[in-house]
């Protein structure tokens, strides 16, 4: 029970008392001015004080039931009323019980997707596990030439799992810095260059001196993905990778994307018709590659161009410097 | 020889590192006391430390600030990812570059040759080869009064080679310091390359010198070999 609900009661009855003593007070004076005897004013407290007393006493009790009542509510079960106010709150205090209701489920489901989503690809690592245990099993010497894939493959579900998990916590650790993009590429273009090789493919790279500004460790995640991708599908003998009219565009000659995949592309867990082909294909890469890009304010877009297909970032205006 | 100290607890990791900088020419020092690493980098006087974020005692971060306190020394972090926010820390409390596991002896070389570079810390000796010099930042190799000039690919691919002179490079390692370089050439590039720059030795009588070891790669001869 409040501490106070004895003095904030009176403070909300004070009005009345007073009402009351200035009435009496008034009826002193005009008793005194028509010379009529005070008796009559006695007689009246008398009678009229008693009645104001019970209740007040009846009022606090049932203001403590009221409030006691209030106290206990669930939001359940509709609860009556007792003045205008009263309404606004009691409707104020359902709109706040339906509002939290929502963003609980919201979270559970968001925890769940999250879960799942690092079960699928965790299930990728033990995949690339299997296989490493499976050419341990073989012999007591296993070829490092072997072990490359994957470790690779391991390697890249990770950082997803990695990147997803960062996203997904939304924390905004974003460091925009201005980022030449030829020193970023070379490193992951160097990073790539045994599944260049095995697929017989050089990059033609072109990016000149520019400079964007942006998080330099986003930006190398959305390029990764989208080279990554790129080396999935490329045939042909190069991979270009220029700069041009504010946008970096990875192109590779592989086969185009069908027309129903196109619209689907950076959805959670799109295959599309290629990935059957492609065993490790979780169809994560692309969407995460849309949630960093929308943080970082750049448009991404993957779409059939020329003989093959053309993954385009593009950065706003005043994000570019072309250097010299 | 420039020394290298390893900041860095994983035994695997030294020696994969160690391995790969002695071979390079470089000398790597380890951390004998984990409480007093900033002192034995203050007593080692190496010319670059590369330091681990996950170590016993005390992190990399502490330690990367101690050894700020008195040193310029350049430093590369050793971290799991860029993703890392113990990588921006660090970069911020001093550290001048950073390198994510796992990763490849020819990354890291990249990178401690650039940070080398940079802070002017080149190697002093010229390269040479059974009297002729080689400058790599013209690319031309001159032996008595002859010059040859080198294309910048065929001048990588002559470096590296005499950086290890007398072992065999592998094609592979060859592919990967180019790569890092920024020139991209494959396998069939890389053998035009190489019959290329035997031309091109041929013209100072050196062509000898370079052996194609068949199935294992390239390598120059010492001196006395050829």
């Amino acid at each position: 029970m409040d501490k106070h609900f004895g003095r904030k009661y009176l403070r909300k009855e004070l009005p009345l008392i007073l009402l009351y003593a200035i009435m009496m007070a008034f009826l002193a004076l005009i008793l005194s001015l028509y010379s009529v005897s005070f008796e009559l004013l006695g007689d009246l407290v008398r009678y009229t004080l008693p009645c104001l007393l019970t209740w007040l006493v009846y009022d606090f009790l049932a203001e403590k039931r009221r409030s006691r009542e209030i106290r206990r509510w669930s939001g359940q079960t509709p609860l009556k009323a007792a003045s205008p106010s009263q309404v606004a709150l009691v409707d104020r205090a359902r709109a706040f019980e339906a509002d939290k209701r929502q963003s609980e489920q919201a979270w559970a489901l968001r925890a769940q997707e999250e879960v799942e989503q690092m079960e699928l690809l965790a299930h990728e690592i033990k995949n690339s596990l299997t296989e490493i245990s499976g050419l341990a099993s073989q012999g007591d010497q296993v070829s490092s030439h072997a072990l490359e894939q994957p470790l690779r493959q391991a390697d890249y579900q990770l950082n997803l799992l990695l990147m997803g998990q960062r996203l997904a916590a939304d924390q905004h650790d974003y460091d925009f810095t201005w980022c030449k993009l030829a020193g970023l590429i070379g490193e992951i273009l160097a990073q790539e260059m045994a599944v260049f090789l095995e697929k017989g493919l050089v990059p033609d790279v072109a990016v000149g001196a520019s400079e964007v500004l942006t998080d330099r460790k986003w930006l190398r995640f959305i390029v990764q993905q989208l080279l990554s991708n790129a080396l999935k599908y490329a045939t042909g003998e190069t991979i270009k990778i220029y700069f041009k009219d504010q946008a970096l565009t990875i192109y590779d000659e592989g086969p185009q994307i069908a027309a129903s995949d196109q619209p689907r592309l950076f959805e959670k867990g799109f295959t599309g018709q290629n990935g059957h082909h492609h065993v490790q294909s979780t169809g994560m890469g692309l969407y995460f590659v849309k949630e960093a890009a929308d943080q970082l304010d750049l448009t991404v877009s993957v779409l059939s161009e020329d003989k093959g297909v053309a993954a385009r970032i593009i950065f706003p205006a005043d994000a570019v410097k072309n250097g010299k | 020889m420039e020394t290298i100290m390893l900041v860095e607890d994983d035994q695997q990791i030294i020696a994969n590192v160690s391995q790969t900088l002695q071979k390079w020419q470089y000398e790597p020092v380890v951390v004998k006391d984990w409480t007093k690493v900033a002192e034995e980098v203050t007593e080692n006087q190496p010319d670059l430390v590369l330091c681990d974020i996950t170590l016993p005692t005390f992190d990399g971060f502490y330690w990367i600030q101690e050894v700020r306190k008195k040193s310029p020394v350049p430093i590369i972090v050793i971290s799991a990812a860029d993703i890392d926010a113990n990588v921006m820390h660090a970069v911020s409390a001093g550290a001048d570059d950073y390198i994510m596991k796992p990763f490849s002896g020819a990354v890291l070389l990249a990178k401690i040759q650039a940070l080398l570079r940079r802070n002017k810390l080149q190697r002093s000796q010229p390269l040479a080869l059974a009297g002729a010099s080689f400058n790599s930042l013209t690319n031309e190799l001159a032996k008595g009064g002859g010059v040859v000039q080198l294309t910048p690919t065929e001048g990588a691919m002559l470096q590296i080679l005499l950086l290890q002179r007398g072992q065999v490079v592998s094609k592979r390692e060859i592919l990967e310091l180019l790569w890092q370089g920024g020139k991209y050439l494959n396998e069939n590039t890389l053998n035009v390359n190489v019959s290329r720059l035997r031309g091109k030795l041929h013209q100072l009588g050196l062509d000898q010198y370079l052996v194609t070891e068949r199935g294992l790669g390239y390598r120059l001869l010492a001196d006395q070999e050829g």
